[in-house]
């Protein structure tokens, strides 16, 4: 829920805008408080999972948080470079996050061969490349609504799953 | 000599004693080649650290188990993981138990 409010916050910010300027401040800032906090959330939980292991997989973990953490830095470099170039960005914020790190995920999840993960990834991916099409101002309201969708029906499966 | 006197025979007495199947069975839950400190396995099995020590001591001693001191002093910490042996132990015991149970 905490993240459709973010990605439709910013979706509410930037509707009706002609011409396009842009999410403004505010909606943004609680995007990225959205985000700071599940990655902390997450990290807190795995640190307290893993108390106490040691081997191979508590060194496996840093070669999918590598790759995450640069193929989410490689967009806001390209956000950068296109804005300097004075180029039209407005669909790389909310689509170029979606399909570079979904697909490092669906490497990663493939390799350990988690085929439930890298079907979720290869989703986020497709969701990712649908909102891209939806324009700078649709982008928000497909990404939101497409991850949304997504996070319910893992959670329906992880649900079915364990009842089976 | 019945399907089920095989499957009772094939029931490792080693593994079969509950402390030691929550042992096993938690250690079998990580990755191969990961092993657990001896405090969080006490703190997810709940067994007081002699009762588990006499334990860990059987499977090691059957070659189901691997442990590991490092540091010394204060700051020592024992691992403990499971073996290939063990891991095979386990598929065969939980194997057993199947057969025994799929006449119910």
């Amino acid at each position: 829920m905490a993240l459709l409010a973010a990605y439709g916050a910013i979706w509410l910010s930037v509707r009706g805008q002609n011409p396009y300027s842009g999410p403004s401040g505010a909606a943004l800032v609680e995007l990225y408080a959205f985000i700071a906090v599940a990655s902390v959330a997450v990290g807190f939980e795995a640190r307290r999972a893993r108390a106490g292991v040691s081997g191979r997989s508590s060194r496996q973990q840093w070669s999918l948080a590598i790759p995450l953490v640069a193929a989410f830095l490689a967009v806001y470099v390209l956000i950068g470079a296109l804005r300097y170039d004075g180029f039209s960005y407005g669909i790389m914020p909310a689509a170029g996050p979606l399909i570079v790190v979904g697909a490092a995920m669906a490497g990663y999840n493939a390799a350990r061969e988690d085929w439930q993960l890298l079907g979720v990834s290869v989703a986020a991916v497709a969701v990712g490349v649908g909102s891209a099409f939806a324009g700078p101002v649709g982008v928000w309201g497909v990404a939101g609504v497409g991850l949304f969708a997504l996070l319910v029906c893992r959670a329906i499966v992880q649900v079915w799953q364990r009842r089976a | 000599m019945t399907g089920a006197d095989t499957a009772t025979r094939a029931l490792d007495p080693l593994i079969h004693v509950p402390a030691r199947l929550r042992i096993v069975a938690t250690l079998a839950a990580l990755p191969d080649g990961d092993a657990l400190s001896f405090t969080r396995l006490q703190k997810m099995i709940g067994l007081t650290p002699g009762n588990l020590i006499t334990h860990l001591r059987k499977l090691e001693d059957a070659g189901y188990l691997s442990t590991e001191k490092t540091g010394n002093g204060v700051a020592s910490r024992t691992s403990v993981a499971l073996s290939h042996r063990g891991r095979l132990a386990l598929d065969t015991y939980t194997a057993a138990l199947r057969d025994l149970l799929a006449g119910l």
